[in-house]
């Protein structure tokens, strides 16, 4: 099949159902807004970090479309830039959850058997450790210093609900009368897994994988709120730390603007992938049969 | 004497249950048999008495408990992992559900390409497609290119079950074992299914393990197959299916035959039934002694009861039943010509 | 002839994913009194949800979107649930498919049995009620003190399914439903069960209403048959005109396509082409794609009902538009 076909493809198999799909539809907008925010925004929009103090706590107005805050500094700026951070931060962190909770949910119910005993154990353990706190000891600990590992820490609380789903879905499916079919055709097990399994949970991991960046969105907001992991001072979550703590802008009338940008960003992302994630699940849903 | 394909040596099948897996549910009992190249067999009991474990035994997805199964004249369960892996492809399976033996998330083509790569080799992406085109319009899922990015649930029962051979068909196998592949079909479409798999072998040479519960489907394989009649894990009955049915011997043959309802309102409101003695098949094989069909039997006697029936031969006409010259001569139910209606 | 059930131009749609899906295309039949009628067709004809939309067994998202039922002179459609539950097991008995469903598993048959009679005639002593089981049981060659005194699961299929039909006539009901009742079991109690039903038909003169998949049973137990395909019915006619003298084309080919234990096998043939579409019909008759006497018409408007010596067809072949 060739580009344009593939192109075709891709629009009829995605695209078309977010479209027809009114939830899909608004997430998916939210995000691909916040999206070329993150990835055009910063070339567009320059990043000054001068103090001008006579410009401080300046209300919403053309020049400044979200305010100055207690520097003087111009909110939408850092708003553009930090989206960057926040955008990454959730990709990686989701992208890094989903590749564990494939290797071993697959691992696990494909093999079964002591390798099965000893994943789902493991699975579990991180399932019950309660996953904030112990975040941020560790973001505390290590002083992390990069979106990546960052990230790495984040995903290792996430990883295991999905891994234990996906265990469950490959438990099912093994003993399928189409798998049965490809072993009798001998044609391995990286077709089975690869070419059999996986586009079965693909919808799946899809869906949660729109969930885990926004469960990592509201983990990096949250840890970089207390301040513990202050790398990036654009980032949303330190913005909101500084205005909170640093600056008392919410103690402040004026300064009010400065706390509620970036809180009005995070709950709007969030709220784009919630319904991404719904509209999706809404998509996917097999339980009303499809005739032709 | 021919090459087998699939020989069975007295094989015998149990599933243990119970927590101290001391129970044994018997499903195949002491079964020998050989398939031939290019030979139908058509395997055929009622649900409960074993067929499709033997039919899986055969296929080389189960093991049995005891007994060999040899494949090309070779022992498969002390076969090396190479010698297994040459062997495989050439005894297929079909399942009886269309339904749930192709991958939902899978088209036409996606579910046979992979496959044709593997066997066909072709050399280019557009020869394959040409390769899955072609096999496409060998079992009547036209216009081809049509179905070809069609998912499973777009396609009725009976298409399904041509992918499904279609599948099978790809590695130039030299047995398919199908497992009631038209059960689950409508009936006005089956007839088609069963045809493709007569042009499968009359064409290919496939030979054919044909499973069903149906006996009027396995008669449509009369002109070239064998019958084999199951009752409780044991073959009773077996030999050409022309001359089993013109002149059944086993007991419960006849009352199949006789219990079987016809298209026909004359006629099958005008057959008599063999009464059996119990209307209920046993659902454990209690009967390891004696005849399995002893119970139900209206010709049982003591000896029945007693002793395994060894299979006596006439002329490739093989039963295993003690009374065998005992037996009343048969009438076939529907020329009976008697008006007066069947009563219980 | 007086009919028992009269089913008036029903309709009855299932909400997809993809639209609308019309199962049920305005369908009118008589089920006259004190015979067998069977109503046959192969799977998605909308067999099944006309049972189930008389018989309000309906999934979430089927409706009744048009037409009525009636039940001598009662509408059915509009019965209260209060109402119809209590129509239900004493004037109209429903036996489903495949009997595992209809027992309660935690109760003793008996029990059942005896729960059921009092809800619909108040406190009758257990003895009395236990007492017509038994003469029922006994009917169908059960042996009533074993059955009675076990848990549905400790019977077997064709056991439960004999107990089914039997205790389903314990309140005299006038008109006996059945879905199938003969799938899942072997030949041999399929055919006992047959034998079972015409005798309760000739000795108790119950009607019976049997909606099958299976030709050959209906050539041994129903006196009319009405054939339905792609929603509409199609024909309907007596058994033996059905079988050897059918009209609508949907109908001899169907006869011609059934495996057969008798005759000449060389020309038995499948029906070519497929299954209709239910969320795009075809237009005009829902059969004409797949027909070999189809005419310019039928691929414009879909035939009414002709009426043809007794039998009525829906076909062009018999009538003018």
């Amino acid at each position: 099949m060739n580009i344009k076909k593939r192109l075709v493809n891709i629009y009829y198999s995605f695209l078309r159902p977010i479209f027809k799909n009114r939830r899909a539809f608004t997430g998916f907008v939210i995000l691909l807004g916040f999206f070329l925010m993150a990835t055009v925004g910063p070339l567009v929009v320059p990043l000054s970090l001068r103090t001008d103090w006579s410009k401080r706590y300046l209300p919403p107005s053309l020049e400044h479309p979200l305010g100055t805050d207690y520097c003087g500094r111009d909110i939408f700026q850092q708003i553009v830039h930090g989206s960057r951070s926040v955008l990454l931060i959730a990709v990686l962190s989701a992208l890094f959850a989903i590749v564990l909770a494939i290797t071993v949910g697959i691992t696990a119910g494909l093999l079964g058997g002591i390798v099965d005993v000893i994943l789902s154990s493991i699975i579990d353990v991180f399932l019950t450790i309660p996953s904030f706190p112990v975040m941020l000891i560790i973001a505390a600990t290590l002083k992390v210093k990069d979106p990546f590992s960052f990230s790495a820490i984040i995903s290792m609380w996430m990883w295991a609900g999905l891994a234990r789903s996906i265990r469950a879905e490959v438990v099912s499916i093994r003993n399928k009368e189409f798998i049965e079919a490809a072993k009798l055709l001998d044609l391995g097990t990286f077709h089975i897994v690869f070419r059999e399994i996986m586009p079965l949970v693909m919808p799946y991991i899809a869906i949660n994988f729109i969930t885990m960046m926004r469960a990592a969105i509201t983990a990096s907001v949250g840890i970089m709120f207390l301040g513990v992991v202050p790398f990036d001072i654009t980032h949303w979550g330190v913005m909101l730390n500084l205005a909170m703590f640093q600056y008392g802008a919410v103690y402040v009338p004026e300064g009010l603007h400065y706390a509620l940008a970036p809180l009005a960003c995070i709950v709007l992302l969030e709220y784009g992938a919630v319904c991404l994630s719904h509209g999706l699940e809404e998509i996917f849903n097999p339980r009303l049969k499809t005739y032709e | 004497m021919t090459e087998s394909i699939v020989e069975l040596r007295n094989v015998t099948k149990y599933f243990e249950r119970g927590v101290l897996k001391k129970k044994r549910n018997y499903a195949v009992v002491n079964v020998s048999l050989k398939i031939r190249e290019g030979e139908i067999i058509t395997l055929v009991g009622e649900s409960g008495c074993g067929k499709t474990t033997l039919g899986r035994i055969i296929a080389g997805l189960l093991k049995p408990s005891q007994g060999r199964v040899l494949w090309f004249g070779k022992d498969l369960w002390s076969m090396s992992k190479r010698e297994f892996k040459k062997y495989r492809p050439l005894i297929q399976f079909v399942h009886q559900d269309p339904y749930a033996s192709l991958n939902p998330s899978r088209t036409v083509f996606q579910t046979l390409a992979p496959v044709v790569k593997k066997y066909r080799k072709p050399r280019s992406s557009s020869q394959l497609r040409e390769e899955v085109i072609n096999i496409l319009k060998y079992v009547g899922l036209t216009p081809p290119e049509y179905f070809l990015n069609k998912y499973p649930h777009h396609l009725s029962g009976g298409m399904r079950q041509r992918l499904a051979l279609a599948r099978a068909l790809i590695p130039n196998p030299k047995l398919i074992v199908a497992d009631e592949p038209v059960s689950m079909i409508d009936m006005s479409l089956r007839l088609s299914v069963l045809a493709l798999m007569k042009k499968l072998n009359r064409e290919l040479g496939i030979a054919f393990v044909y499973i069903s519960h149906d006996l009027a489907t396995a008669r449509y394989f009369e002109d070239k197959a064998s019958l084999y009649l199951m009752y409780l894990g044991r073959i009773v009955e077996w030999g050409p299916m022309t001359k089993v049915l013109e002149n059944p011997l086993h007991p419960y043959l006849r009352a199949l035959l006789s219990a079987t309802p016809l298209p026909d309102p004359k006629i099958t409101r005008r057959k008599r039934r063999l009464e059996l003695r119990s209307i209920e098949v046993p659902r454990e094989v209690l009967i390891l002694r004696g005849c399995p069909f002893s119970n139900r039997c209206p010709y049982a006697e003591d000896i029945c009861f007693k002793e395994v029936p060894a299979p006596k031969e006439s002329d490739g006409h093989f039963v295993a039943c003690h009374l065998l010259e005992k037996l009343p001569p048969w009438i076939p139910p529907w020329q009976v010509t008697s008006d007066e209606p069947s009563d219980s | 002839m007086e009919y028992i059930l009269r089913i008036r131009d029903l309709v009855v749609e299932y909400a997809v994913r993809e639209g609308r899906l019309r199962a049920v295309n305005g369908v009118s039949l008589d089920i006259p009194e004190g015979k067998i009628t069977a109503l046959v067709g192969e799977s998605g004809c909308g067999k099944s949800s006309l049972l189930d939309a008389i018989m309000r067994t309906l999934p979430p998202n089927g409706y009744i979107v048009g037409g009525n039922v009636y039940f001598r002179d009662i509408n059915l459609l509009k019965l209260s649930e209060k109402e119809f539950r209590k129509l239900r097991w004493e004037k109209i008995a429903m036996v489903f498919q495949a009997a595992q469903n209809s027992f309660n598993p935690v109760l003793k048959i008996a029990d059942h049995i005896v729960e059921t009679y009092r809800a619909h005639r108040g406190n009758v002593p257990k003895e009395k009620v236990l007492e017509k089981a038994r003469e029922l049981l006994e009917m169908v060659r059960l042996n009533p003190d074993q059955v009675l005194s076990s848990y549905p699961h400790e019977l077997s299929g064709g056991m439960k399914q004999r107990a089914l039909i039997a205790l389903s006539l314990i309140l005299d009901p006038e008109l006996l439903i059945l879905d199938e009742p003969t799938s899942a079991l072997d030949v041999y109690t399929q055919s006992v069960i047959i034998d079972m039903l015409r005798k309760i038909h000739r000795e108790r003169g119950v009607t019976m209403f049997l909606v099958t998949h299976d030709l050959p049973v209906v050539a041994e137990l129903v006196d009319y048959v009405a054939v339905m395909y792609g929603g509409k019915i199609m024909e309907v006619a007596d058994v033996e005109t059905i079988f050897y003298r059918a009209r609508h084309p949907y109908t001899r080919l169907l006869i011609k396509a059934i495996p057969s234990l008798i005759g000449d096998l060389s020309d038995r043939r499948p029906i070519p082409g497929e299954p209709p579409s239910l969320l795009n019909p075809p237009s005009g008759c829902v059969f004409h794609p797949r027909c070999p006497y189809r005419m310019p018409i039928c691929e414009k408007k879909a035939p009414p009902m002709f009426n043809v010596k007794g039998s009525k067809v829906a076909c062009w072949l018999y009538g003018e538009a």
